[in-house]
């Protein structure tokens, strides 16, 4: 068995680094009281704690299977059969590229963390192990031995090159990189955890205040009238929003720089980046559900933002390389075709949104209103404790204005909310703001759940729920709300009886490939 | 095991809730005097009843509920999938296809291996409903259920 290649612990120093950024933070703004020794401590752990990994690492390249022994006071030993191997995703940036070494990570069928990540090994050992992963699933492509394109999916030939035969279905312009950039506003996000940072230590905030006193730009904060201090709230604020905007787009270019999106027999072979050049294989078999979102930057903007969600592979970022996007961006006229060329066979065409009763706009108008009030209520008193409100008409007209807001939005959401349902899919979209299309193909089903809350039963009505294997807990589900009890329990009847009719197919299906 | 649908629980179920229900309030019942004896500022004869009458309405409330939900409860077996029915003021039909089930456990504790009481969890692949509990069913009905489920589960497809 051997090592990883030499310089593999700079690699791996750099991914404890940043799997310990919280702790680390978390220090920084605690040594400002305590000692700096935490801190140090923390800092100094990094490198050991990276070279140990090396060190302890050992894999080796055998005719069936990956061996791997990681540890010494944990240790544990994997046996990977190349037939498990469903994807090889590899990441490559200017490090990798100057060294002629590259990260792999090979994902398995079943979900959650990658099966294993080799980090890092060079290109001829990358090779070797595509080579071995290929040679186990089946000789040659499905194309040439006549199989179907479940049974290539199922066996995955994974010879994950960009410049491998493929079809391609997506290249991202530049432009559409920053319209990517512009609708994602992941700035935020840095924003939230700086903001969440220096809220921990908040002597900052009166050093900064102080500071500027000192310029003898402004007055001591102490000293400013009421207006002053809503001025400089909306100042730091633009300040702070134009600063996340070019942030967000440099990050946009450098994660989805030349975003390719390759058919290829049974799965999606995508690459993105600028510096850092990623590779990420969807096998269609495990595509589960696809879902097109519009905030109000994509509605303005023109497109949509088109992701899927597959059973197995990884879930989350802290796990490992992820990639849920069919199109980052996408201009709305092009999402349909895109569907189309990626999933045939699933009536795109034939997607006839049924409505919603109209008068489900009044329950949904309710709830917001009450929901407003109690924000605008809690919002007005601490801001009256906080001394930054005199009187109460401001907050009488926030109270009033969402009335005919709310109002607007409610007869405007139930009139663009819908569902449909054909023999192989069933479909779903709301919102205004948001808008959400949820496609889930007939075959991806799990369980169903009717929900009836005592509200809906006051007016006749049901929520629909659809479950689907490997899906964000933390995104709405397939959700059908205000729909005619009647009307729900015959779109489940339906999903049912089209499930028990794909038993007998399946099972046929089944058979012939056992005998192949 | 063809079933006629829309089977319950058993009443030992219930009655086993609302004995367990019962004991726990009775423990929290028969320490309020205790309180009121050891710490006679912090709570006085007042707080006692207050609290001693909220018990009450909590044990009533109980009552009426669990009675509520145990006739709420039904499941039903047909061709085309399992379904659960329940819930007394927030209602929830579950139906789990018969072809989605991976597999089934059988969940007994020590007081429900006294009354004959089992358990079913059903696994599937689903995420927010990857387990299905059905409760409050005799052990046959479960293994009977088990058999079932496994009969028509060749796929399981994912």
């Amino acid at each position: 068995m051997r090592r990883l290649h030499p310089v593999s612990p700079a690699f791996l120093l750099v991914k404890l680094a940043w799997q310990m950024v919280y702790p680390l933070l978390g220090a920084f703004a605690w040594s400002s009281f305590q000692s700096q020794w935490l801190l140090y401590g923390l800092l100094g752990l990094i490198p050991i704690g990276a070279l140990w990994q090396y060190v302890f690492f050992r894999f080796a390249l055998e005719d069936e299977q990956l061996l791997i022994a990681e540890g010494l006071l944990f240790r544990k030993n994997r046996k990977i059969p190349y037939a498990r191997v469903q994807n090889i995703n590899t990441i490559q940036n200017p490090a990798h590229r100057l060294l002629g070494v590259a990260t792999v990570q090979l994902e398995s069928a079943s979900g959650g963390k990658p099966e294993a990540v080799l980090r890092v090994v060079d290109l001829a050992t990358v090779e070797r192990l595509r080579q071995l992963v290929q040679a186990a699933h089946g000789v040659g492509t499905a194309a040439e031995n006549g199989m179907t394109s479940n049974q290539a999916a199922a066996s995955g030939s994974t010879m994950e090159d960009e410049h491998t035969a493929g079809r391609t279905v997506l290249v991202m312009p530049l432009i559409d990189v920053l319209r990517y950039g512009l609708a994602s506003q992941k700035g935020m996000l840095v924003f939230a955890l700086l903001s969440g940072f220096f809220s921990q230590n908040p002597r900052w905030y009166q050093q900064f205040g102080s500071w500027l006193a000192d310029m003898g730009w402004v007055p001591h904060w102490s000293e400013w009238s009421r207006a002053q201090l809503w001025l400089m709230g909306v100042g730091v604020a633009l300040m702070v929003l134009v600063l996340l905007q070019v942030f967000t787009m440099a990050w946009a270019i450098l994660r989805l720089y030349d975003f390719r999106l390759l058919h290829k027999p049974g799965r999606l072979f995508a690459s993105m980046g600028l510096l850092s050049r990623s590779t990420v294989t969807i096998p269609l078999a495990r595509v589960q559900l696809f879902r097109i979102m519009e905030n109000p930057i994509h509605q303005w903007l023109g497109g949509a933002t088109v992701t899927v969600e597959t059973a197995g592979g990884v879930n989350n970022e802290q796990q490992g390389l992820v990639m849920r996007w069919l199109a980052p961006y996408v201009s709305r006229g092009s999402v349909i075709p895109l569907l189309e060329t990626v999933e045939p066979g699933a009536d795109w065409q034939t997607l006839d949104w049924k409505p919603l009763p109209q008068r489900a706009w009044l329950r949904l108008f309710k709830r917001h209103l009450l929901a407003w009030w109690l924000s605008a209520g809690l919002l007005g008193y601490l801001l009256y404790r906080w001394q930054l409100l005199g009187s109460w008409w401001p907050l009488a007209i926030l109270f009033l204005i969402g009335i005919p807001v709310l109002a607007w939005h409610a007869r405007a959401w139930v009139r663009q909310a819908g569902y449909a349902v054909s023999a192989s899919r069933i479909s779903a979209c709301s919102g205004v703001l948001f808008r959400q299309q949820v496609h889930v193909k007939m075959d991806k089903v799990q369980v169903m759940t009717i929900h009836q809350s005592p509200f809906d039963r006051r007016h006749g009505m049901a929520s629909l729920r659809i479950d689907t294997a490997g899906s964000n807990p933390l995104m709405s589900p397939l959700q059908v709300r205000y729909l005619p009890v009647a009307e729900a329990v015959r779109i489940r009847d339906f999903v049912l009886a089209q499930l028990r009719r794909q038993t007998s197919t399946d099972c046929k299906n089944a058979l012939q490939s056992r005998h192949d | 095991m063809p079933t006629a649908c829309w089977l319950g629980q058993q009443a030992s179920h219930l009655r086993l809730r609302r004995w367990i229900g019962g004991a726990v309030l009775g423990i929290l019942a028969s320490l309020q005097p205790l309180l009121f004896l050891w710490l006679p500022d912090v709570y006085p004869l007042s707080r006692l009843f207050a609290v001693l009458a909220l018990m009450l309405l909590v044990a009533l409330a109980g009552f009426w509920y669990t009675g509520a939900a145990f006739r709420r409860y039904g499941f039903c077996l047909d061709d085309t999938a399992l379904r659960i029915r329940q819930g007394v003021c927030w209602r929830k039909e579950t139906a789990v296809p018969l072809n989605r089930v991976q597999h089934t456990d059988i969940i007994q504790g020590p007081l429900q291996r006294h009354y004959g009481l089992a358990r079913l969890v059903i696994h599937t692949a689903g995420t927010r409903h990857a387990l299905v509990n059905l409760e409050g069913i005799t052990r046959q009905q479960a293994l009977a259920l088990r058999q079932a489920l496994a009969f028509d589960a060749d796929n399981g497809a994912v």
